[in-house]
């Protein structure tokens, strides 16, 4: 078979850096599926036997990553990969409506505000002490995206019952090099191929959670093409968010205070009123839609009598905000409780490192 | 093999019917053929474009905007720079009009009253954000400054243009200045009221009127996109495409008393390779001119920008997070970077005129020369070859300033204390000092990784030549960016687009409420506040060929801001 970017390639960017940002994914644009997972987790035997000992000898590997992550060190390209691979087998196996039992805690937007994330883990408690939901947008914006992700994916990775990730509409090809992931790659790694590890595994992420078959989570909202669950469970997901249609909208929508459906100002998803809420609650018999994708500057914002309920957890979102952030955390009960937080200290904030000049400047 | 069910069609909103409450560009354009218009809808027109005077007119002016203060690399030779040595400010924030001309520091008067009364909530003429909205970016009274700007821009370009007409080159300096602060106060006044404009002669004809509405759209486009209520570096190119149009109609120079007519002067018009530069060419004022008035005006734009992007919460069009150079601006990071450029300049010409009087016997000739990577372009017009001395340069007394011009390089910008000292001087370190007052809670590292590690670059040389560089790499080069660009006869289009006509603003799209945070999808209107795809083949509504699954994992449609 044709290899993917899974396989080392030559850096394409080494030589200009923003600039070409443009003209890499074409390059890459006719690249097939993921190779079948036992072809590439090992280079040691083969088979299935091979690759379940391959995971469990690289437990201690995992958890000197994760201590590494959290010390907002990023690992090596090759570690990278071989991290993205075995997520992958974790995310395959996902619904695109991922089952999770209560208690748990909901985290909205991160955009990769690493030392947020951090303060996120002191005020919520540590994983995998506590059960996570993170409803998305890990990267993009931020300064440590790349950080941010991969500590996310290790601590899925290790503890796969303990923490969901689902994707948010940043988790994309194309939306993270407008808005930063794809530049930061280039620039930490000077080439994009831990941006492609990365965004291939993107294409894994689950579409959206229910808990306790109460409470459904999403990262943007809902799709006048969709009315049940199960019309969400029968999406192939494994692709790059289109730009319209029902897995877009989950992705893209947003609650408005208006009846029925509107046209969004995003230019992806739609907006939906509180009787499109009460609707799929109903048809869906659920209690409560909980999204992120807005900032809000409180943290969070409930709507619709308390149909739904929009999550942030970006404080100080693009270093300007001054909004603070929120989790949700409910308990077995399904009882809601939220925390509030805000950014953490200039003074816990990593120190620079240094780099050389953009190639605009060479 | 999609799984979706077909996308039923929402029904549209019934909020939506309002029309905008005031006519945009796009809009005006329909009914005048005269009226800029866009002329970059695809790749082919990018084409077009990247080879086009329009373009290089426009490089070229940049370029000036910031070369002008620096000798180009050419130091001035021993023999004449006692008389001429340009003060290393090149702006004196005390005197901001003193390198202008009487169109000029009208249009820094009007400039100044937004800055002052159009934003603050306390001023009575104050637009105060909406409250409200204040949950999101993008507050929707900048909605009301922008159409309050529309209503007002007839008189201020009017009132630059009058000035223009009405004031002659004087026979002393003092006169001079005391027509400048005149035309300012004029350029004030037409800002701050709706009333017409009270200077008129009478005697516009349709020509000026037609260079007005020009005009007009360039300075529409120049603080921001109503609709999508966001600002980028396109909308900054926008104000220097209207500085360039005012210089090529001869605004950037006093009328001499024998030339009656705005477009009489020819000396040197060969220089404007572009557009129909039979029609409407000044002389080309000299670089220092240019770059000069530029600086002051760079810094009266900022104050009125640095104040939407504040209250109304701006937001950053097509950012790249904080992996661009920055949220909003690229041009006075250049043309501050020259500017330090010059002050180092002027610090190396002090030390050899001190070298010089302690051994005035000792040949001086193989002094060595300024390092410098400037790509110099000869074939600029705003550049000759060699910086001729402005000989009306009034020396600037530096005590009034505590500079007492020691070496700073580009990493003095970590220095809080003369980032504070010095802002009001050096657009450099106001920009960097906006951005700390912005974002005070992180590290300028985190917050600005780009800015931090041009830092480290050992001379401002090579900060201005690549930011210069970046200029046209991130913002000319750029599909989504110059797709939203203008042009009339001035700054002229010698191409034909490949649209007819533009499309309108998809108005109903957007229901009552602030907007215009959270990321916008790329694909839907370009990266700058346009509805329209900049590849062409999708509907306006970016709504088409959205089959991508079939297509294999990477989307099948470039990115739009792909070159």
């Amino acid at each position: 078979m044709s290899s993917s970017s899974f396989e080392d390639e030559p850096s394409v960017a080494s030589t200009s850096q923003t600039s070409d940002a443009t003209t890499t994914p074409t390059l890459h644009s006719s690249a097939p599926p993921l190779p079948a997972v036992t072809t590439s987790s090992s280079n040691v035997g083969s088979g299935d036997a091979m690759a379940a000992s391959s995971s469990s000898s690289s437990s201690s590997s995992l958890d000197s990553q994760i201590e590494r992550l959290k010390r907002c060190e990023y690992l090596k390209e090759n570690e990278v990969k071989n991290l993205c691979l075995r997520a992958r087998e974790i995310l395959v196996d996902e619904g695109n409506v991922q089952r999770v039992d209560a208690p748990v805690t909901i985290c909205g937007d991160i955009h990769g505000q690493f030392y947020d994330l951090v303060e996120l883990f002191k005020v919520g408690g540590e994983c995998p002490d506590k059960n996570y939901l993170f409803l998305g947008d890990f990267v993009d914006r931020g300064y440590y995206s790349v950080e941010t992700f991969l500590l996310l994916l290790a601590l899925k990775v290790r503890y796969p019952d303990r923490i969901t990730l689902i994707r948010g509409n940043h988790e994309s090809r194309q939306i993270t090099q407008v808005y930063g992931f794809y530049d930061e790659c280039l620039r930490k790694y000077g080439s994009v191929n831990v941006w492609r590890y990365c965004t291939e595994i993107f294409d894994y992420l689950s579409l959206s959670a229910i808990i306790e078959d109460k409470i459904f989570t999403v990262h943007g909202g809902l799709s006048p093409s969709i009315n049940t669950l199960d019309q969400i469970r029968v999406i192939d997901r494994k692709q790059e968010v289109p730009h319209d249609g029902a897995m877009c909208d989950l992705m893209w929508s947003d609650p408005e205070e208006i009846d029925g459906w509107g046209l969004s100002p995003r230019g992806a998803g739609y907006l939906f009123g509180g009787d499109v809420v009460a609707m799929f609650n109903e048809r869906n018999d659920l209690d409560l839609i909980a999204r992120a994708h807005q900032l809000v500057m409180e943290g969070y914002r409930s709507m619709f009598n308390d149909a739904l309920v929009t999550v942030w957890s970006a404080p100080n979102y693009c270093y300007r905000c001054g909004n603070v952030a929120s989790i949700l955390e409910l308990d077995e009960n399904l009882g809601k409780s939220f925390k509030i937080f805000d950014a953490a200290p200039n003074e816990a904030r990593g120190v620079p490192v240094k780099n050389p000049p953009p190639d605009y400047f060479l | 093999m999609s799984d979706q069910p077909p996308a039923a069609v929402p029904p549209k909103h019934s909020t939506d019917e309002s029309p905008h409450p005031f006519p945009s560009s796009d809009a005006a354009k329909q009914g005048k053929s005269t009226v800029p218009r866009r002329y970059i809808y695809t790749q082919a027109d990018m084409e077009n474009f990247r080879l086009s005077s329009a373009r290089k007119e426009l490089l070229s002016f940049v370029t000036a905007m910031g070369r002008g203060l620096t000798n180009n690399g050419t130091p001035s030779s021993s023999a004449s720079s006692t008389a001429s040595a340009t003060p290393p400010h090149n702006y004196d924030p005390e005197r901001p009009l003193q390198y202008l001309t009487p169109a000029l520091a009208s249009l820094h008067g009007s400039l100044s009253c937004m800055a002052d009364t159009w934003m603050d909530g306390n001023h009575p003429d104050g637009i105060p954000p909406d409250l409200k909205a204040k949950a999101r970016f993008g507050n929707p009274a900048f909605r009301t400054w922008h159409a309050r700007l529309v209503r007002r821009s007839y008189g201020i370009v009017k009132c630059c243009l009058d000035c223009h007409r009405l004031n002659c080159e004087g026979t002393s300096a003092q006169d001079e200045l005391s027509v400048l602060a005149e035309c300012s106060k004029k350029g004030y006044r037409a800002a701050s009221s709706e009333a017409p404009h009270e200077l008129s002669t009478g005697s516009s004809n349709s020509n000026e009127e037609e260079t007005i509405e020009e005009l007009r759209a360039y300075l529409h486009d120049a603080f921001g996109h109503p609709i999508r209520i966001d600002y980028g570096t396109g909308h900054e190119s926008s104000f220097v495409v209207f500085l360039l149009a005012l210089c090529k109609i001869g605004c950037f120079a006093w009328r001499s008393r024998q030339n009656d007519e705005l477009n009489n002067a020819v000396e040197h018009d060969a220089s404007y390779s572009g557009g129909d530069s039979k029609s409407k060419s000044a002389p080309t004022p000299s670089p220092p001119t240019i770059s000069r008035a530029s600086l002051s005006l760079f810094h009266a734009y900022l104050n009125v920008t640095r104040g939407l992007q504040r209250d109304y919460m701006l937001e950053p069009a097509g950012s790249h997070g904080v992996w661009g150079l920055d949220d909003y601006h690229c041009i006075p990071f250049f043309v501050g970077a020259c500017q330090m450029v010059a002050r180092e300049q002027w610090q190396q010409h002090q030390l050899k005129e001190q070298r010089q009087s302690a051994m005035r016997s000792v040949d001086q000739t193989k002094l060595e020369k300024d390092e410098s990577d400037g790509d110099a372009t000869p074939m600029n017009p705003y550049l000759p070859d060699k910086a001729l001395p402005d000989p009306k340069t009034p020396s600037m007394p530096l005590s009034n300033y505590n500079d007492n011009l020691e070496h700073w390089d580009p990493s003095i910008i970590h220095n809080r204390n003369i980032l504070e000292m010095h802002r009001n001087t050096y657009l450099y370190l106001s920009c960097i000092h906006f951005i700390q007052q912005i974002k005070p809670n992180v590290p300028f590292f985190e917050s600005s990784p780009m800015l931090n590690d041009i830092s480290s670059l050992g001379n401002w040389n090579k900060v201005s030549s690549g930011l210069l560089r970046l200029y046209e790499g991130e913002v000319l080069d750029k599909l989504p960016v110059v797709q939203h660009f203008v042009f009339g006869k001035i700054f002229s289009a010698n191409w034909s687009p490949s649209r007819k006509g533009p499309l309108e603003a998809p108005q109903w799209t957007f229901i009552n409420g602030p907007m215009g945070d959270e990321c916008i999808a790329p694909w839907a209107y370009g990266n700058n506040g346009s509805n329209e795809s900049p590849q062409g083949g999708e509907n306006i509504h970016g709504r088409t060929n959205s089959n991508v699954s079939s297509l294999g994992p990477m989307p099948p449609t470039r990115a739009p801001w792909a070159k």
